[in-house]
């Protein structure tokens, strides 16, 4: 018993100072397995916590299943609703846009005034009080508008809707879980919009115009949903799938959620390679002394249980080191960076969950089986052969010297290097790999960067034509009188709505876009030409069409706001639009269709006199003037808060680089010493030998960089294709500068590992390096 | 003064109570053209002497001078100038590239001397003319010492430092290595240094160094130097 204890404790003293000796080594497989894991647990953890953030917020505030909008709902309707099956309960209110006279121009207000006391979307009070179910004087008002605004609780707030005006004092400044997103064009910007929560008993006259319906736990929701539209036939159902700011957010989870079977499984897979040459690498130098055990007498399982804990506990050690610095560093930097636009209550941090221990337990078995199955290989022999160093990897000819011709005309040191790379092909695969990988990783960073500013600049700069665009309200005039009075090249209307699109049992709302069949202001056609609408049926924005399945031919209806009879038309042409989800009707069509005149809601203006400007904004009828280059910047702001992804990714592309090169480059080195040192005996300068060192690793870095493009574009397709954004169809456009660029930062980084590495020549010692092998 | 001097040179790895006196006053002196036999048991010091003789090493004290140039006052690129031009190596477990063949081997020495040989005049010359284009794990140890030799006079040095040249072969191998190491001697004049534990190899230098304890306990002429066929081993 004493003599096996010792002997236990002599071999894990020997294993410490293994470790120790080979500390580099050992560190690399740490930091590897750690990436493995980091990358994983840090993007499941994010789409996790987005998650449980938001679920616990929808839950606690009792999101609704059904947002039921119609024109004006009867008291039978609602208790009809309320006795659907399924249905626990139904909160009618009225919901519109408001302005606000007081704030200035251009800010408006989403105000929802509830009958009763809100039982469903319950606002969240985070200053001030809940407002009392009595209260006809008070409001409560969204926390992030009244920021941006300066206004706290018990300033007052004026509200006006159709020539009604109403001043409420702030109860209280709340978030709502229906508006996690809170954006009236596409980006949400609280200093011109927000929301507000009034009883409807302050407002009197204004109808119930919507309906929020809860349901009961574990009921049939699509059976409620049509349950409820075959009640109300007119009315525009909106379910958690289509509510803009719910779907919104959920996407957001759904998007991370994906992210985590890209790079995560990449990382992993270029992790366990390293591991993989590394720990073959120390368990091969390892020989002479499992022989000596051997021989010694001790046991092949004692040996082997020696050996794999080279690998377990350095993986094991990495893995959980990813696993929880992946939890704390991932998920809070993107959860910041996520709620810059879309506004959580509180952040809730999941437990680890079983696919996190599952990655790093299989992270600590890739290693260990790695281990045994190098261990395996190395100890086949006898204890007297193991004993026998193993003798240098023989040189032999390459294939490229069949081609005599031209391998007569490489010079001395480029036929040695081409030798050298073909007889540690392994290691030169693992390094160019690593090279590989950084190039694809940093391509695809830019390639991101310039597919989404190429897909917006694609719509602003290309399919829009015109200079500025007016916003007029309800009071403004045809078009034909503005063409007449306004100064400009070129003068066109558009009229816009939301309505909803109705489409084989299926609705959604969506935006309608009436234009004069001849317009030129937005060139809607392939490559941003100029094509007439289509005179015998609607067209369907490519982002429409890619959701619904729409395709030319297919039939759809459109509901217009409070209309209780639907219009029906064919899709006659998709285009190519990058922006919105949008149906495109001709004048002629809209007019022929009786529902009203053609009445502009915006002018697009096409070389407009400084003085026509000047007016326009002088008429009391224009609320806005847009500037597609400032729409185009606006637009790219959302880059902004994405920055942080993207410098993720080139710390990983370069960290990865790094660790799989310098240890390559390591073992390279190691190996080599004798060769270097008798390079230095015969009189080669320091220089000369960093020369050659240098020339081939050049090689490689040249090669590995050149095979990651491909890779790299390809890899900015697929997470184009993941990260979907609900209005933006983004094309995968990596230009040849990005390239190059990228090329060149990849090179740069090689060249500064391969100076860390050709450093140590000076360290040599030629008489210890070459000392007899005894 | 003689081509090679050593005075008072002592070489001291570690510091303190750890401290090893490899070479401890080592003080003699070679003349030029003369095949020099450095022999004494192992730990004497003689590879210690080999490689500061070599500029591989540096000295901790003491002053050796090599054809007038005073190697212990060299600075490393200087040391390496003077390893490039003037020393040709020869190792007991020939440091050969496993990946370049015999003939690339010692065009390696070509590579960086400005007054080299021709290689395959020199593979010829040692024999193995037959073999340039074989890797060293394709060669025997005899054939890849020669190789190894070769490389060292490719560079046409004016001293040729052999440590063990014998060690890792059989008797005959071993003669036919030390056999050309003679020829080299009285053909080119170079002055060559061997050293080795191996008592029967010292009747064929023209000056034997005894050396014990990392000092030289005889420096003595050989007036007679034998052939090497007259060697027992």
């Amino acid at each position: 018993m004493v003599k096996a204890a010792r002997r236990k404790s002599v071999l894990i003293r020997k294993l410490w100072r293994d470790m120790n000796r080979s500390a580099m080594q050992f560190a690399a497989i740490v930091l590897l397995c750690a990436l493995g894991t980091w990358v994983f647990s840090g993007l499941d953890g994010t789409w996790r916590m987005i998650e449980v953030s938001s679920e616990t917020y929808f839950a606690q505030t009792r999101l609704a299943d059904f947002w039921v909008n119609v024109t004006s709902a009867t008291k039978n309707d609602l208790d009809s609703l309320e006795n659907t099956p399924g249905v626990a309960a139904v909160q009618a209110r009225f919901s519109a846009e408001m302005d606000t006279p007081d704030l200035g121009d251009g800010v408006s207000l989403m105000v929802h005034a509830y009958q009763g006391a809100a039982r469903i979307n319950v606002p969240l009070v985070r200053q001030g009080e809940a407002l009392a179910e009595y209260d006809r004087r008070g409001c409560m008002l969204d926390e992030q508008f009244a920021a941006a605004q300066g206004l706290s609780v018990g300033d007052s707030l004026t509200l006006t809707y159709n020539r009604a005006e109403w001043t409420f004092v702030i109860r209280g400044l709340i978030l709502s879980s229906e508006q996690v997103i809170t954006a009236k064009d596409v980006m949400p910007d609280p200093a011109t919009y927000g929301y507000a929560v009034t009883n409807l008993d302050a407002m009197p006259g204004l109808p119930v115009n919507e309906a929020l319906v809860a349901l009961a736990p574990g009921a049939d929701a699509a059976a409620a949903e049509t349950a409820i539209q075959a009640l109300l036939p007119r009315a525009l159902v909106l379910t958690q799938r289509t509510h803009p700011s719910t779907q919104r957010t959920r996407s957001e989870v759904a998007m991370f959620r994906n992210l985590t079977y890209v790079f995560p499984i990449l990382a992993f897979a270029v992790a366990a390679m390293i591991v993989s040459t590394t720990l073959t690498r120390m368990i091969e130098n390892q020989r002479t002394q499992m022989g000596t055990l051997k021989a010694l007498g001790y046991s092949r399982r004692k040996i082997r249980l020696h050996y794999l804990c080279y690998a377990f506990f350095p993986s094991l050690a990495g893995a959980l080191m990813g696993l929880f610095v992946g939890r704390y560093t991932l998920p809070d930097l993107l959860y910041r960076m996520e709620t810059s636009h879309y506004i959580l209550p509180a952040k809730i941090r999941p437990p680890i969950s079983l696919s996190e221990w599952g990655m790093t337990a299989l992270m600590v078995l890739l290693s260990v089986v790695i281990c045994l199955y190098a261990y395996r290989k190395a100890a086949r022999e006898e204890a007297a052969a193991l004993l026998r160093p193993k003798p240098p990897r023989a040189g032999s000819r390459v294939l490229l010297e069949r081609w005599t011709s031209f391998w007569r005309r490489l010079g001395f040191n480029t036929k040695m290097i081409v030798r050298n790379i073909a007889r540690n092909k392994g290691r030169t695969m693992v390094a160019m790999v690593g090279l590989l990988s950084c190039n694809m990783l940093i391509i695809c960073a830019m390639g991101l960067q310039d597919s989404v500013a190429a897909s917006v600049g694609d719509f602003y700069r290309g399919t829009v034509a015109y200079d500025l665009r007016a916003d007029l309200d309800s009071s403004a005039g045809t078009l034909e009188s503005y063409q007449n009075r306004v100064a400009a090249e070129r003068v066109e209307g558009v009229m816009e709505m939301r309505v909803s699109l109705r489409y084989g049992g299926e609705s959604r709302a969506v935006a309608l876009t009436i234009l004069s069949d001849d317009q030129r202001l937005l060139r809607l056609g392939k490559g941003n030409t100029s094509v007439p609408l289509p005179a015998d049926g609607v067209a369907v924005s490519r982002k429409l069409s890619d959701v619904t399945g729409l395709a030319a031919g297919d039939a759809v209806e459109i509901w217009l706001p409070g209309d209780d009879e639907a219009l029906r038309f064919t899709v006659s042409a998709v285009y190519e639009t990058n922006i919105g989800q949008t149906v495109y009707l001709g004048r002629n069509l809209w007019e022929a269709q009786r529902k009203g005149a053609f009445q502009p809601t915006a002018l697009f203006l096409k070389n407009p006199t400084a003085l026509a400007v000047h007016r326009l904004s002088e008429a009391d009828e224009v609320t806005d003037f847009k500037n597609p280059e400032t729409q185009y910047r606006l637009t790219m702001t959302i880059l902004d808060s994405t920055t942080a992804v993207f410098s993720l990714m080139y710390a990983a592309a370069l960290g990865l680089a790094f660790v799989i090169c310098y240890n390559m480059g390591l073992i390279n080195f190691t190996e080599r010493t004798r060769d270097y040192a008798t390079l230095k005996v015969l009189g080669y300068h320091q220089r000369e030998i960093r020369g050659l060192m240098m020339w081939e690793n050049n090689l490689v870095t040249v090669l590995g960089a050149g095979l990651g493009v491909w890779p790299g574009i390809l890899l900015t397709q697929v997470v184009l294709g993941v990260v979907r954004s609900e209005n933006n169809v983004f094309y995968a456009y990596v230009t040849p500068v990005t390239v190059l660029l990228a090329t060149g930062i990849t090179c740069l980084f090689s060249v500064f590992i391969e100076w860390l590495i050709t450093r140590k020549v000076r360290g040599i010692d030629m008489v210890e390096a070459l000392k007899s092998v005894e | 003064m003689s081509y090679i001097s050593f005075d008072g040179v002592s070489k001291v790895y570690g510091t303190g109570e750890s401290a090893v006196r490899a070479a401890d006053g080592v003080t003699f002196g070679i003349e030029e053209g003369e095949l020099c036999v450095v022999l004494g048991p192992s730990g004497a010091g003689k590879t210690t002497v080999l490689n500061l003789l070599g500029g591989m090493d540096k000295a901790t004290a003491g002053v050796i001078r090599v054809g007038g140039k005073e190697i212990t006052a060299m600075r490393s690129p200087q040391l390496t100038e003077y390893r490039r031009m003037d020393v040709g190596f020869v190792f007991q477990f020939y440091n050969l590239m496993p990946n370049l063949t015999a003939l690339e081997n010692v065009e390696l020495a070509r590579q960086v001397s400005s007054r080299a040989l021709d290689p395959v005049e020199i593979l010829r010359d040692v024999g193995l003319e037959k073999r340039m284009g074989n890797f060293p794990a394709q060669l025997s140890g005899g054939e890849q010492q020669r190789v190894s030799i070769a490389r060292a006079l490719c560079k046409n040095p004016a001293l040729l430092l052999c440590d063990e040249p014998t060690g890792a072969l059989d008797s005959k191998t071993g003669e036919q290595v030390l056999e050309l190491l003679t020829r080299v001697s009285r053909t080119y004049r170079t002055t060559v240094v061997i050293i080795t534990h191996n008592a029967n190899i010292a009747s064929l230098g023209d000056r034997v160094l005894r050396m014990r304890n990392g000092a030289v306990v005889e420096n003595a002429l050989n007036p007679k130097p034998a052939r090497v066929e007259e060697i027992a081993w």
